[in-house]
């Protein structure tokens, strides 16, 4: 029995986003490790277009210090 | 004229006073060549590192349109001002309107949405 792959679809595909705001870091600290560090899109499931969106709007948002570039737990 | 959004980071440990003739300054330069959609001030927030060691800011957001110069003066006027920790302006671009005006949109059509739930829920009342 060979098990068919389920479909992954990116998550901004559905809600159809055509951008992604570097304000809103809530929503972007679920696509970073605790460290900070970006999470790369083959443990997500973003698709390749959101990801490039997703990581300038992080890097810009760690520009303005709403996230860390680095979140050390013994700070 | 294009659109854009400056964002800014204003020394928190200064009088109320000064943040507001800091921010009324850079509205005003806007205006010499532009228009002002909305300044947001988001007031204090706590930075996710700290900026000249300080850890806290006051942010501000202006949204406006603006001629070419406009950007250029502000950025170097910033780049004086020691009451400024941090600024970031960008061109709106096409997708992030459309993207506002979707938000918009989407908003509208959850806040209809409720209130036909809530019509429903008193449909439902009146005939129990």
């Amino acid at each position: 029995m060979i098990k068919e792959k389920k479909k992954r679809i990116c998550r901004f595909c559905e809600e159809n986003v055509v951008y992604i705001d570097y304000k809103n870091d809530k929503q972007l600290t679920k696509f970073t490790t605790e460290q900070g560090k970006i999470i790369p899109r083959r443990t997500s499931g973003v698709c390749a277009k959101h990801q490039r969106m997703l990581t300038n709007a992080i890097k810009r948002a760690r520009i303005l210090a709403l996230m860390p570039f680095v979140d050390n737990t013994a700070r | 004229m294009n659109r854009y959004e400056t964002m800014l980071i204003i020394d928190p440990t200064l009088d109320q006073e000064k943040i507001d003739s800091v921010i009324s300054r850079y509205t005003e330069m806007i205006k010499t060549d532009g228009e002002i959609i909305a300044v947001d001030q988001w007031g204090k927030k706590r930075l996710a590192y700290p900026i000249k060691k300080k850890p806290t800011g006051y942010y501000v957001l202006y949204k406006y349109t603006a001629g070419n110069k406009v950007p250029q003066n502000l950025v170097n006027d910033m780049n004086i001002n020691s009451s400024v920790l941090r600024y970031m302006t960008l061109v709106v671009d096409k997708n992030a309107m459309k993207q506002e005006q979707l938000d918009i949109a989407g908003a509208g059509r959850i806040k209809k949405e409720e209130e036909d739930k809530e019509a429903a829920a008193k449909e439902t009342g009146n005939l129990s």
